[in-house]
């Protein structure tokens, strides 16, 4: 697909378009990143960098796949990459307070057991005697001893690095305002800082990929959702695993910062951070891990994460002109996913096809008629 | 080397920033992406205005062009106890 002369416009410098870019680079390949504002600061850096294919799935399946695949990635690349990206190999606690809840999570365990995947059921006693903070009103919890976290910030900021080592060029403060194309292939990326040739244009503009796909006519169904979380002054170690529950997801940070998370509101392009939810979090963790009372919260926000409608991304070739691809709509998973996304879009880019099928994430599935089933 | 301490919470010194801004960073937002700068226990309540002189002078903006810095909420450490008072 890809010729060696063939230029590599990528719109959108969040950790999507880095990862791309940066495995490009690793291919020997070129590309430009063209960034409305900084590296990262939209979902990229509105995420607690939690990495949990499998306490956050809810069914098998490609998508499943894909995550866990994802997943697999980051003890390597935490070694790769030259900045260090905080990866954690902690393991998950999905605390289950009620009965209800309980039969909720021994299904999910029963799947995953048939998947081979690592699970185990822990009782009040165990889970307690695994991490001591935790509430004594736990009724057990699931372990998940392969969903680990990293700094979401720092993976991006790592990812930009490398791209531009191996020769990748961002440019930041510019922004997309047009494609151009000629006999049905795109020709040109336009932007507010002069006209860029391109003989592929990635739109890996997350909550923006709709603008960027109307450029060329075509309706990429993203809508920002909102998500806020709040963080805790620095602590000593108080627990080592990622703990969830119902309400909230808990991580203590290397640094000692606890990271309460998050909310899904659709809100528009708003992010704004509101006393409610910032209540909720509080509560959500206080419940969960109840010496988080006496600790101060120093700093809540806001970001705003690309939804599609079956929550699964939006990836691969499009039906629009020649050239245009796409690699958006990450949601909840754009950490975990970014650098799958990134390889298996630098491979679709040199060898014409992925070594992960990606027909099951095109764009077409949302045209009109097409069933659309949810993860 | 300038070694001097712009950010006292996460010691950050003025060279991480002045690299900071020669990665591409064009505002202070973005400095504080990178290099940490502003993140601490004061949330750049200190720093925020030294941040904003080097910025200006590097990029040769005016400190009012420059995109805002995002304040974010609570103004001063609270306690989770504060936040879920009522429910006590």
């Amino acid at each position: 697909m890809e010729k060696s002369s063939d230029r590599i416009v990528i719109a959108g410098g969040g950790i999507i378009g880095c990862a791309i870019a940066y495995y490009l680079g690793l291919k020997g390949v070129k590309s430009t990143v063209i960034e409305r504002r900084d590296v990262g600061c939209e979902a990229s850096s509105a995420a607690a960098g939690g990495l949990w294919p499998q306490a956050e799935s809810s069914r098998p399946g490609m998508f499943m796949d894909l995550c866990l695949a994802g997943n697999a990635m980051f003890e390597e690349l935490s070694r790769q990459l030259e900045l260090d990206i905080e990866f954690r190999p902690s393991g998950l606690l999905h605390v289950v307070e009620d009965e209800q809840y309980r039969e909720e999570a021994e299904k999910l365990m029963e799947w995953q057991l048939d998947s081979g995947l690592k699970v185990d059921w822990l009782d009040a006693s165990e889970t307690l005697k695994l991490e001591p903070s935790l509430s004594e009103d736990v009724m057990g919890s699931l372990y998940f001893p392969d969903d680990n976290h990293l700094n979401p910030l720092s993976l991006t900021r790592a990812f930009a690095v490398g791209a531009k080592k191996l020769g990748a060029e961002i440019s930041t403060g510019t922004s997309v305002t047009g494609i151009k194309t000629v006999s049905g292939r795109v020709s040109s990326l336009v932007t507010d800082r002069g006209e860029i040739g391109a003989d592929i244009i990635i739109n890996a503009a997350g909550c923006w990929a709709g603008q960027v796909g109307a450029m060329v006519d075509m309706e990429v169904p993203v809508e920002p959702v909102r998500g806020q979380i709040i963080l805790s002054e620095p602590l000593p170690p108080l627990f080592k695993r990622c703990i969830v529950t119902r309400d909230v997801y808990i991580i203590q940070k290397p640094r000692g910062n606890v990271v309460v998370g998050s909310t899904r509101e659709f809100v528009g392009y708003d992010k704004s951070v509101t006393p409610e939810a910032i209540h909720l979090l509080h509560r959500g963790a206080v419940k969960a891990i109840p010496r988080l009372k006496s600790v101060s919260f120093i700093r809540a926000w806001a970001g705003l994460r690309p939804y599609t409608p079956d929550e699964i991304p939006i990836m691969g070739a499009s039906d629009g002109p020649e050239g245009f691809l796409l690699a958006t709509g990450h949601f909840r998973n754009g950490i975990l996913l970014s650098a799958i996304t990134g390889k298996l879009m630098s491979e679709l880019i040199t060898d014409g096809k992925a070594s992960i099928p990606l027909e099951g994430y095109r764009l077409s599935r949302f045209l009109r008629g097409a069933e659309v089933e949810r993860k | 080397m300038n070694e001097l301490i712009i950010c006292r919470c996460e010691e950050v010194t003025k060279d991480e920033i002045l690299e900071a801004i020669g990665a591409g960073a064009i505002s202070i937002n973005a400095i504080k992406r990178l290099t940490r700068a502003g993140m601490g226990l004061c949330q750049g309540k200190i720093c925020c205005r030294l941040l904003s002189l080097l910025l200006s002078d590097e990029l040769k903006t005016p400190l009012g062009e420059l995109e805002p810095y995002s304040v974010r909420p609570p103004v001063r450490p609270v306690k989770f106890s504060a936040l879920i008072a009522d429910e006590e």
